[in-house]
């Protein structure tokens, strides 16, 4: 019965890394793994290649690879290493951009070649038969022990790695990284354009996630002395799957609580059952079950046992309130330190007069310069080469952060002058074109924000931001923008109308990068960005929204914010282990001062999927609006949004065009367009028909044509 | 060497058909519906093994095809009619649905592992007398086999192109939605789509049966891979591409078995599945841009 019992606690912890593998991948990284067992598989015949000593030859009962007899630790690290290595190569043509039913479709086939080829190529790890004698780890140490003692030393040594695998884990699942990956899960294209580079991200859950599973089947062969296919069929896989959803998909103590129910009881207890019927029966049936067991899960309880927990920022920031100051409580928000130039953002978009101290000595600065502070502190990178990097040219937002340093005199100007400058700097991939302009606006502007007197707005800085040249795009054999020449510079607002299929959410793709550009240029600032992915992009500074909805549905509003303004640098996997709290902060007060703007504060902790159409439409537009763009492309903006937060929207455009922003809209409520744009352009079946001012341009006709044509 | 190869080409268009006849009910289903339907092998597996009841009960041939036939019809439409269309009404994606089916698969396929005693079975089925043509050898029965194939694809493109309820059928897969308010009996629709898919997999689980001669509860699920990769290669919904797809895969597979040892021939005929997603991802690319409905 201990024996039993300790088997079955080997079998468990075992099996929970498995689930915390799958979760990683499937949970956060939404990557369907049917291969699962696959990566278990490779740790197992790893760990047992290395520890099995040399293959003997001719006279040997199995032929493997390699063979070598390396002591302990070392065969664990070699499965974690190999499951690693194994999602490389798998992820490297499985995570493409394709549909998830064919991601999952591929996997399962590749999980039942690969079964086919270790079968069939029996000199690898000897085919079907597999490898048997594998010793079990330290034996010779704890040789005093019984056999018994030893399978629950065993079990406590799993149970160990199995608490620090959740510790990390964990970790990871909490951090700005898991964060962002949760992102990428809901919406690739609309994490793209808040600068997290899906492909990236997703590999890496995957291959942490195979890291995960290799080693749980490292500990597993160096148990079961053995291993061979039959331990690892396609149908493992499903076992684990049941597990997870059973328990919650993205909670680690549900996947847990699943195993526990799926792997150890469900499987297990029919091994006490009497014999019934032939021998097989039982395990025919307990397969037929677990397929019963998992549609209930899917019709009942489709989120699991125990759900993915869902993020409680307004708890959070009642409790973090009084330790440090940064996050939300209004009244608070004037002492705060560092982050004070944020929070009068909320002052600061409204017209009316500052109604906190710390307002009047940063003077009202339009909201955009506050919100970009807080989003490139948040990039924790930033911190070495301040110099390094021209000044950049979303210099129209660090002119403000002037304001905010008689507050930071308590850290001290020069800390604060770093953070602005340095985190943009390096934001900046590319070298900016024209350091000296910018740098020269930045001198002019910050002379002019005096602390004192309230900032005008700074001047409209003239140059194109954005250049299009001559930019054809095409689906098959569909031109859908044909010879596209369209130049926007900063602080301008231009609105794109036309009828339906002239082309222009074509174009915003081409210049977002979504869609491949045939032919021509797209030019962001003089730096060609025709060929760089959404992402760089969207670090470069031009950020879009998407006409159809792109709400994170798995992320609260609140997340939703946050994930935006933290960004790509702060999602790095290396700062997700460690620190990121003040950026956190950070951005945590300019996401309130947002939501505060809009009206959503009381549904900061509603997943986007329970939110309304124009709630969602809000939350795409403040999740920009969180990362200070330069070129900002709105795609039809207002459809499904009350009027009165038309109005607002309107006048934050406004706003931010007078802070040098460069926005495009594609809208059909011409209203809109006429109070908004300083100019329109109008589109009719891919080519720009016309270009002029509102008024202008519906005179002359061009516009009755387009829609009639 | 030479000969073998040879000989191969005519295996390898055997095979293409069994594979071609899957992937086209296949294919037609998913190009419809969306539902990614993994529980196909489980139905293929079904039609055999009613193929097998008849013929323990001396049953003629014919009728032991028509019960294969009738059985995946029925099995396929009850499933897509009630199981699906369920999980499909409270709102599940496209990777759940396939959640769902594999479920379904797992059901159909140690359902019928338990009630066939975990057995390997011999299926006997008249395979007619050995044709020579040069170096090419088969038999009567597999000329039949690829007849049927030449026949399901002629009969599909017929129902797509020519008639009515084919045009109907290819709005439906484009605009679900427009569809149903432009009148078209979309429930109808569905219902003959589930109907033929289910015909063609309990025919494929028979003519797979009738060229290995042994039958068990797996029979299906391996080969649903081939059909599977049969059908993604050409495209979702495209019987044309479904076909083209089984014939590279057939060929492919029985060369590889004829040159390099059978043990490799599915392996080659996936390692090409693998090289078209290595090279050309746009060609699955495409579908990931647009927002498929699942209409069952």
């Amino acid at each position: 019965m201990s024996f039993y019992l300790s088997t079955l606690a080997v079998y468990f912890f075992i099996d929970v890394l498995l689930a915390y593998a799958l979760n990683m991948q499937f949970g956060w990284g939404g990557v369907p793994n049917f291969a699962l067992i696959m990566f278990q598989a490779a740790g197992a015949y790893a760990a047992a290649v290395v520890s099995l000593g040399p293959d003997t030859g001719i006279n040997s009962f199995q032929s493997y690879v390699f063979g070598a007899s390396w002591p302990f630790p070392l065969p664990l690290l070699v499965a974690v290493a190999a499951g690693g290595v194994l999602a490389v190569v798998v992820g490297a043509f499985s995570l493409r951009r394709i549909r998830r039913d064919y991601q999952a479709a591929i996997l399962l086939i590749v999980s039942l070649v690969v079964t086919g080829l270790v079968v069939n190529m029996v000199g690898l790890v000897n085919g079907s038969n597999g490898l048997t004698g594998v010793p079990r780890p330290l034996s010779g140490v704890l040789s005093g022990l019984t056999y018994d003692g030893y399978q629950w030393v065993y079990a406590a040594w799993c149970a160990v790695v199995a608490a620090g695998v959740y510790l990390v884990v964990a970790r990871l699942g909490r951090s700005a990284w898991g964060r962002a990956l949760r992102a990428v899960r809901d919406h690739e294209d609309a994490a793209a354009t808040i600068g997290l580079n899906p492909a990236g991200l997703r590999m890496q859950a995957f291959v942490l996630g195979g890291m995960i599973a290799g080693l749980s089947g490292g500990l597993l062969v160096e148990f079961l002395a053995a291993w061979s296919p039959a331990a690892w069929g396609y149908a493992e896989t499903f076992a684990v799957f049941t597990a997870v959803i059973l328990g919650g998909v993205g909670n680690n103590w549900g996947v847990a609580l699943g195993t526990l129910l799926v792997q150890v009881i469900f499987l297990q207890v029919p091994t006490f059952l009497p014999q019934v019927g032939y021998t097989g029966l039982i395990d025919a049936l307990q397969w037929v079950l677990i397929g019963v067991l998992w549609l209930a899960c899917l019709a009942i309880r489709p989120r699991g046992l125990i759900p993915e927990r869902r993020y409680r920022a307004a708890t959070a920031a009642a409790r973090a309130a009084p330790a440090t100051t940064p996050t939300p409580p209004r009244t608070q928000s004037a002492t705060a330190s560092t982050p004070s130039a944020p929070t009068t953002a909320a002052t600061a978009t409204t017209p009316t007069p500052p109604r906190t101290q710390s307002a009047s000595a940063a003077p009202a600065a339009p909201a955009t310069a506050p919100t970009s502070q807080a989003a490139s502190n948040a990039t924790p990178a930033a911190p070495a080469a301040p110099t390094a990097a021209p000044a950049p040219p979303a210099a129209p937002a660090a002119p403000h952060a002037h304001p905010a340093s008689p507050d930071d005199e308590v850290k001290g100007p020069q800390a604060s002058q770093d953070e602005v400058k340095g985190p943009q700097a390096s934001h900046d991939e590319v070298r900016w074109p024209q350091p000296s302009t910018a740098r020269r606006f930045g001198a002019v502007s910050s002379d002019r924000a005096n602390p004192r007197t309230p900032a005008a707005p700074p001047d409209t800085p003239h140059g194109v931001v954005l250049d299009v040249r001559r930019v054809c795009v095409r689906f098959g054999g569909v031109e859908a923008v044909r010879d596209v020449s369209l130049q926007v510079s900063a602080g301008e607002v231009v609105g794109l109308i036309g009828p339906n299929g002239a082309g222009k959410s074509s174009l915003l793709g081409a210049l977002g990068g979504q869609s491949a550009v045939a032919a021509g240029r797209v030019l962001l600032a003089g730096h060609d960005v025709t060929a760089l992915p959404p992402h760089r992009r969207a670090r470069l500074g031009l950020v879009r929204t998407f006409q159809h909805t792109s709400t994170f549905d798995g992320l609260t509003v609140f997340e939703n914010l946050l994930v935006a303004g933290l960004s790509a640098r702060g999602a790095r996997l290396r700062d997700s282990l460690a620190g990121g709290q003040r950026q956190r902060a950070e951005a945590a007060a300019a996401v309130w001062d947002h939501l505060r703007e809009f009206d959503m504060v009381p549904v900061a902790d509603s997943y986007g999927a329970e939110l309304s159409g124009g709630q969602r439409r809000l939350v795409e537009i403040m999740r920009c609006l969180m990362q200070s763009p330069r070129v900002l492309l709105l795609d039809e903006p207002m459809v499904g949004v009350a009027p009165h937060l038309v109005r607002r929207i309107s006048e934050d455009c406004a706003r931010i065009s007078a802070s040098g922003v460069a926005i495009v809209i594609v809208e059909h409520a011409l209203e809109v367009v006429e109070a908004v744009c300083d100019r329109v352009v109008v589109m009719a079946s891919g080519g720009v028909v016309t270009e002029a001012g509102y008024a202008e341009a519906m005179s002359s006709g061009a516009v009755r044509e387009a829609y009639l044509a | 060497m030479g000969e073998l190869a040879v000989q191969a080409i005519g295996f390898g268009i055997v095979t293409a058909a069994l594979i071609a006849i899957g992937a086209m009910g296949f294919t037609l289903q998913f190009g419809l519906t969306n539902v990614l339907n993994i529980s196909y092998g489980g139905v293929m597996t079904a039609g055999a093994f009613a193929a097998l009841i008849a013929e323990e009960w001396h049953l003629p041939v014919a009728i032991a095809v028509v019960f294969a036939i009738a059985t995946g019809a029925l099995l396929t439409w009850l499933l897509g009619r009630t199981l699906f269309a369920f999980y499909a009404r409270r709102g599940a994606g496209l990777f759940e649905m396939v959640m769902v089916t594999l479920a379904v698969s797992l059901i159909l396929q140690y359902g019928i592992d338990a009630a066939a005693r975990e057995q390997i079975y011999r299926f006997s089925f008249p395979q007619g007398t050995s044709l020579h043509w040069g170096w090419f050898t088969v038999t009567v029965t597999q000329l039949a086999l690829v007849a049927v194939a030449a026949a399901v694809f002629a009969g599909i493109e017929m129902l797509l192109r020519r008639t009515r309820l084919g045009k109907a059928l290819r709005a439906m897969a484009d605009q679900p939605r427009l569809a149903r308010t432009c009148g078209i009996p979309t429930g109808k629709i569905v219902n003959v789509v589930w109907l033929i898919s289910g015909a063609l997999a309990g025919l494929t689980g028979l003519a797979y049966v009738i060229n290995s001669l042994t039958i068990d509860a797996s029979v299906g699920t391996e080969f649903l891979p081939l059909v599977l990769a049969a059908a993604i290669l050409g495209r979702a919904g495209s019987t044309r591409g479904a076909v083209l797809a089984a014939l590279l895969l057939g060929l492919v597979t029985e060369e590889v078995s004829a040159l390099g040892g059978a043990a490799y021939a599915t392996v080659a005929g996936f390692g090409i599945l693998a090289i078209v997603l290595a090279t050309r991802p746009a060609a699955l690319a495409g579908q990931a841009a647009a927002k498929p409905e699942i209409t069952v």
